[in-house]
């Protein structure tokens, strides 16, 4: 690291330039007067975000209050809080609706397309990244056409093209569907995240004995942790909700995936309105749980860096 | 470590060779890891066929998908009596199948374009004509036959059986009946002195009276939202009881027509004594209102009943049921929206006899009387008879909404069911372009009209 | 790992000619994007073409018979028709409101996430909630909240004395665009707080610093490091997203069916109805058609746009 900042700025040296680790420790030190001023500058960053993430939760919050409701109080009650908190609808759902069997649909389904998307999408990624291949300009723009087409409408030749073949009703049709939706975003995003990692890295690591993939995955990639965790999160979140594809390819309820299941509480006339959102709560929570663990884990331990020295 | 051609070469090979395998084993893991492998869809016509010709006397496996028609408990015993049915009869099984409320059309179009549909199938109140349309329902007439011979249609409404005579076939039997009505709060009439409406201008006058907005009460509750087939059946309902319909003996639109501008401006009228977010409501908003006590009249179903006993039970003696209402159509339109559900047969079953002894057996009244118990006030018996039964007779509001679904009810095809492929392919058009626009005030109900008119008339063609 | 004793320059001179002969080997590059092409080619491609080919036909599902080619008819009737031009003017309100407030809100959110400070984990958990939660949940939830007579918004509002009558948040045509464009919003800027905020983290902290004791303040450091660092993953995010909305029919459906009076239905809403409600795939085709053309086009202006800012390079 750099010695103390004493009177001439520190030059920006890009040879050096290491994504993400920080160097604060020293000039941190010149700024003690400010203290006050950063303690205001603290309490209003979380006021800030309080009211953002009051506006994100408010629907949440709402059904979290109609799962505790009993559907009488869902009916005729306004107030947020429930005035009789009852488990019926969790029990419902997790007791006697298909709730564990879709769960384990949807999680099947959604990490093999967030893995399949983190592979692909890195592979092709690094590609546009790197290489300056004839094609790569068509590539690009056709990832990005695709997305154009409304999937609504690809969904009846999919139906026929997916019977034909036998795949109707089956999880891999949704698996490999979601994947290709799921790549135009993964393939730019981590193409964007290679283009700010310098060559002189890689270049490095070959001339230590590295192949090119062996460079790809043990130097590249976990410099690139939250580009690959917003590609994941993104990935996951396509498939976890999706509906439509799931609705027209699926057929037998044992391979209902959660939005299907969550579906499936919308009857002729009426909703069971606290099954729905307690398996909707129920759906929300523990990906939250498991995105807050990712998150402090990823972006901490893989972004202290490979300096060369 | 230096940089050769070899190295070049080989970085080539193992890139190439990676990645290729990479993509067989992620692929190879995903069928794994998918739980069962392909072709598990709906082919039971298939298998079925080659079982019955290797094996002759083996068994027959027919599809059978239906929407989901009411709560779990009623599904359950739809499920029981599949079951049953396959227990009676050990030479077939029939395997169901349950489709959601979104697009089950789409998906039915989609399996009969595929060569796979079911052998027998609900729908909607539409779907057999627009089967039939395209060639695709068995016709059931030799049934019919039957049924006349041992008296089950004596038992049932005309309408019920009549309605599916379409193109010279039978193409469907109603197994149960849908039901809207007004609801009203007796005890708010009471109180302001004012006797239940027969007739149209009662209803305003009531609504009217009724409506006390700065009480937080509104006089009517109705659904107008745009993109929900909610709205159109309060309106649908005024249509008929002004002697109108969707379309003519011909199978014409009958949209710019003098009974549906009485009613739609009636329905206009009636807004004014309803909550001013009416176009942004469906059933569950009126309900919601209904079950608050905020109003007076409310515009609904038969699961309304169940739905305030259990949610709001302290009004639930304090409501009762509008009498059908008479229009300016007089006592022959005395009529109120009830639908008709079918079952049908699809012309590609491999086996018409066995789907016909199923429909048969599923038709018998103490079948469908399971059904119908399982849920009670959900679903509207076919069979008059039944009309005695305590699941019907013991609740005076039932038993009213019992007598007029069976008496007075008809649903969009009657009289003419010659329009039917229109009617059935309009989606939420009734509500788009009709009855949204003008209860938004943004359109004149007679531009409405002619709108619809021009824009669904298409819908209507037949000719080949 | 061997090392050799060769003099720097001429092992300099070795590593740039191995460097080159890196960047030669293109075909390594094709066997890279070799997965993904073929997934969207057996997925996409064929689907695709049927499609495409629909919007050339006169095809509804309920009356076969009258199928049959009709050219460019379909496209000659939705560019006359006065709800097509209603409808695309929706989509491009929609997406510019969306698409602009949530990048701003995902934006400012990112900035005050991107610093240390203690809770800074949860808040980012959080943000993502309107991600996370099931739509047809949050819609359901967005619906009973901006009810005019029981929904919690109007009753707090009214309860504060806000206003003195309920507000029509769902049934008066322009508030309910404003409505469509907050939920829009909401449902939104998680992707775009969490897009930008990768992007920022990837920005070397000696730099801002450098310029921060240099006496730049905040928002010269801004405009002129941060910004453009993040500009070439900003331009694919908001593409992307602006992609999504203009295809999304499902929050404009079920929050206002499209309504009052087609004051909310944009062009992929119509569309839909077109196909999958009144059954006419090939007229609703047609229009899904029109609406990727727009696209196309007005994406590659936005992509030429921000060509120097390095998308491209």
């Amino acid at each position: 690291m750099r010695g103390h900042a004493a009177v001439s700025p520190p030059a920006v040296r890009t040879d050096r330039v290491v994504p993400g680790a920080p160097a604060r420790s020293t000039v941190v030190s010149r700024r003690r007067p400010h203290a006050g001023r950063r303690a205001v500058g603290l309490a209003g960053t979380h006021v800030a975000m309080i009211l953002v993430c009051g506006f994100a939760l408010a629907p949440l919050l709402w059904a979290i209050s109609s799962a505790f409701k009993s559907d009488s109080e869902i009916m005729t009650g306004i107030s947020l809080v429930p005035t009789h908190p009852t488990l019926d609808h969790f029990r419902a759902v997790i007791a006697e609706s298909g709730f564990a069997r879709w769960f384990l649909n949807s999680l099947l389904v959604s990490v093999g397309v967030t893995f399949l998307s983190i592979v692909v999408g890195s592979l092709a990624g690094y590609a546009m990244s790197r290489w300056r291949f004839r094609g790569r300009g068509l590539y690009g723009n056709s990832l990005l056409a695709v997305q154009m087409f409304p999937g609504v409408m690809l969904a009846i030749p999919m139906y026929l093209l997916l019977t034909r073949f036998g795949l109707i009703d089956t999880l891999f049709a949704l698996l490999v569907t979601y994947l290709t939706f799921a790549l135009a975003f993964s393939v730019w995003m981590l193409k964007g995240y290679f283009d700010g990692i310098p060559r002189e890295i890689e270049e490095a690591a070959l001339v230590d004995g590295l192949t090119r993939l062996g460079a790809l995955r043990h130097v590249i990639l976990p410099l690139a942790g939250p580009g690959i965790v917003t590609v994941a999160v993104n990935a996951f979140l396509l498939s976890w909700n999706e509906f439509f594809f799931a609705y027209v390819f699926l057929a037998s309820s044992e391979k209902f995936t959660l939005s299907l299941g969550l579906y499936s509480f919308i009857q002729q006339f009426t909703t069971q309105w606290g099954n729905i959102m307690s398996a909707g709560v129920l759906s929300t929570i523990p990906v939250l749980i498991f995105f807050f663990a990712l998150q402090k884990s990823l972006t901490r331990g893989l972004v202290s860096g490979a300096t060369k020295g | 470590m230096h940089i050769d051609n070899d190295r070049r070469r080989s970085w080539n090979r193992r890139g190439a060779s990676f990645t290729l395998a990479l993509s067989l084993v992620a692929a190879t893991a995903a069928c794994a890891g998918a739980g069962t492998g392909g072709g598990a869809g709906p082919s039971g016509g298939e298998t079925a066929s080659q079982e019955a010709t290797s094996t002759g006397g083996e068994k027959v496996v027919l599809d059978y998908w239906d929407m989901q028609w009411g709560s779990p408990a009623f599904m359950n015993q739809l499920k029981d009596n599949v079951k049953q049915f396959n227990a009676e009869h050990p030479d077939i099984e029939v395997k169901f199948q349950q489709l959601a409320w979104g697009d089950y059309t789409q998906k039915l179009l989609s399996a009969v374009q595929a060569g796979n549909p079911p052998d027998i199938g609900g729908g909607d109140s539409g779907i057999p004509f627009n089967m039939d349309a395209q060639g695709q329902t068995l016709d059931i007439s030799d049934l019919y036959a039957e049924w006349e011979k041992d008296g089950t249609f004596a038992d049932m409404p005309d309408w019920a059986h009549e309605k599916w005579r379409y193109n010279g076939k039978a193409v469907g039997i109603t197994w149960q009946f849908d039901q809207r009505a007004i609801f009203y709060r007796t005890d708010l009439f009471e109180a302001a002195g004012i006797t239940p409406p027969t007739t149209w201008e009662e209803l305003l006058a009531a609504a009217k009276a009724l409506n006390k907005p700065d009480e937080g009460q509104i006089g009517i509750a109705f659904p107008g939202k745009q993109g929900s087939y909610d709205t159109d059946q309060f309106y649908m309902t005024f249509v008929m009881q002004a002697g109108g319909g969707l379309s003519d003996i011909d199978g014409n639109p009958t949209f710019d027509t003098p009974e549906q501008l009485a009613a739609l401006k009636m329905v206009k009228e009636l807004s004014q004594y309803a909550a001013p977010g009416t176009p942004s409501w469906t059933f569950t908003e009126v309900l919601k209102e209904f079950n608050q006590g905020k109003a007076a009249m409310a515009f609904g179903g038969g699961w309304f009943v169940g739905d305030i006993k259990k949610n709001a039970p302290q009004l639930a003696d304090k409501i009762g049921v509008l009498p059908v209402l008479i229009g300016p159509g007089g006592k022959e339109a005395q009529h109120c929206v009830s639908f008709a559900n079918p079952w049908m047969i699809y012309n590609q079953t491999k086996h018409p006899e066995q789907a016909k002894e199923f429909l048969r057996w599923m038709m018998k009244k103490e079948n469908l009387q399971k059904l119908y118990a399982s849920e009670p006030g959900g679903k509207w018996p076919v069979y008059k008879s039944l009309l005695d039964d305590p699941i019907y007779s013991e609740d005076p509001i039932t038993a009213e909404l019992a007598k007029q679904v069976v008496n007075q009810g008809v649903d969009y095809w009657y009289p003419n069911n010659a329009g039917a492929v229109g009617i059935g392919s309009m989606g939420t058009g009734i509500a788009d372009i009709i009855v949204n626009p003008v209860l938004s005030g943004q359109v004149e109900p007679e531009a409405a009209l002619a709108d619809a008119q021009e824009k669904l008339g298409p819908l209507f063609v037949t000719e080949k | 790992m061997t090392t050799t004793t060769e003099l720097p320059d001429v092992r300099a001179a070795r590593d740039r000619a191995g460097k080159i002969a890196l960047l030669r080997r293109r075909t390594t590059a094709y066997w890279l994007i070799l997965p993904s092409v073929l997934f969207l080619g057996a997925i996409v491609f064929y689907p695709l073409v049927v499609g495409l080919a629909e919007g050339f036909r006169n095809h509804n599902r309920l009356q076969p018979w009258l199928i049959r080619f009709n050219g460019i008819d379909n496209y000659v009737k939705a560019l006359g028709d006065r709800e097509v031009l209603l409808a695309l003017r929706t989509s491009f309100v929609m997406v510019i409101g969306i698409v602009g407030l949530s990048y701003l809100l995902g934006l400012a959110g990112a900035l005050v996430l991107d610093r240390q400070f203690r809770g800074r984990g949860v808040y980012r958990a959080l943000i993502l909630v309107p991600w996370v939660i099931p739509p047809v949940v949050a819609y359901i939830s967005w619906q009973w909240m901006l009810n005019d007579q029981s929904g919690v918004i109007n009753n707090v509002l009214l309860q504060l004395g806000l206003i003195d009558h309920p507000v029509l948040w769902l049934a008066d045509p322009r508030l309910a665009m404003v409505s469509l464009i907050a939920v829009g919003t909401w449902s939104r800027f998680p992707f775009m707080t969490i897009t930008i905020l990768a992007a920022l983290s990837a920005i070397d902290r000696e730099i801002t610093d450098a310029a921060a004791i240099d006496g730049a303040n905040k928002w010269q450091i801004f405009r002129s490091i941060t910004f453009p660092m993040i500009l070439p993953i900003s331009v694919i995010g908001t593409l992307l997203q602006a992609i999504w909305t203009f295809n999304d029919f499902g929050l404009p459906f079920v929050l206002t069916g499209g309504g009052p009076a087609n004051a909310t239905t944009p062009l992929i809403l119509l569309s839909y109805k077109e196909a999958f409600q009144r059954y006419n795939i090939g007229y609703g085709t047609s229009l899904a058609i029109i609406s990727m053309v727009l696209m196309l086009g007005l994406g590659a202006i936005y992509l030429r746009m921000q060509k120097r800012q390095g998308v491209y390079e």
